[in-house]
């Protein structure tokens, strides 16, 4: 078997999410996504441990998205109950990387299993807003991200997915610069108003990021509001 | 040190001048007399489980209401 420094490229035990992967290769001719960095230019890194990607919520397949752009690493999912579906639905999603979150509860059985997947050097992403918000802006923004990065002691990879204004255009990812959260609230033991700042300069870079991603494509905010 | 006491350190630390510990009183609601948003109460939760090395379960999170509520939680997993 090939073995990659990211853990083997194929592992019987990762099967399910490993087939996935192979799926969203072939959804790659449909976004021929293109990564960009934090100042507009082609993204040439590589994210090569632990990591909490919080990204917007423009469309549905957003993670298929997410996975085509990042095809090197596996990425886990916080998916809600309705995603998961029940039964085979539920037992498939499992295997391709879906965790079930209950969106209405402090769901602490989903935070620590998140911790376990990043501890052991995988990548989980979250999908801050809780849900699909079309308009690209950021009507919610929920700390949970920087709560479970701060816990398991991983950076913050702030991740915005353009939204195609035409279907034959290429999917934009910009990726924003590794946000370490202890290095930048300097405690061992964050309090609450230090997550609600976090997640404040979280939510300023996310729009910095849209904004370097409506250039790319073209787009004048200004226009988007006629 | 009591139960209650150190879930008031707990509360010091993840709060930092937020909440008075000092003033904190069993009775007290943890949504409307300390203002804890679900957030709030993950973060206690995670500050509780390190201090008292045990876990919740997302099935105690509807029985913890007050402050009373959640030591009788920590006790019955101690």
């Amino acid at each position: 078997m090939k073995t990659s420094k990211y853990g083997k490229v194929f592992d019987i035990r990762h099967f399910p999410m490993d087939m996935g992967r192979f799926v969203c290769n072939i959804f790659r001719l449909w976004f021929r996504p293109k990564k960009l960095d934090a100042k507009g230019n082609k993204y040439k890194g590589k994210i090569k441990s632990g990591a909490v990607m919080i990204s917007n919520h423009i469309a549905m397949l957003d993670p298929v998205a997410l996975i085509s752009a990042f095809l090197y690493r596996r990425i886990f999912f916080f998916a809600s109950e309705v995603v998961m579906g029940r039964g085979l639905s539920s037992a498939l999603m499992r295997g391709m990387g879906c965790i079930k979150i209950d969106r209405n509860i402090a769901d602490m059985e989903a935070i620590r299993t998140g911790c376990e997947i990043v501890k052991k050097g995988h990548i989980l992403a979250i999908f801050a807003q809780g849900q699909i918000q079309r308009s690209g802006n950021f009507e919610t923004f929920k700390a949970g991200g920087v709560l479970l990065a701060i816990k398991a002691g991983v950076p913050i990879i702030p991740v915005y997915i353009s939204q195609k204004q035409h279907w034959w255009e290429r999917k934009i990812i910009v990726v924003g610069d590794s946000f370490d959260c202890k290095a930048r609230c300097q405690k061992k033991f964050p309090s609450m108003q230090d997550i609600d700042a976090l997640t404040a300069d979280l939510l300023s870079e996310m729009k910095n990021l849209k904004a370097v991603c409506e250039k790319a494509q073209g787009i004048n905010s200004e226009d988007l509001g006629k | 040190m009591t139960t209650i006491e150190r879930m008031k350190t707990v509360l010091e630390s993840v709060f930092d001048g937020e909440i008075d510990p000092a003033t904190v009183k069993e009775t007290d609601n943890l949504r409307d007399d300390l203002e804890m948003n679900s957030i709030a109460m993950l973060y206690m939760v995670m500050g509780l489980e390190e201090e008292f090395g045990i876990k919740f379960e997302n099935s105690d999170f509807p029985t913890m209401n007050t402050v009373a509520d959640v030591i009788s939680c920590i006790e019955a997993k101690l």
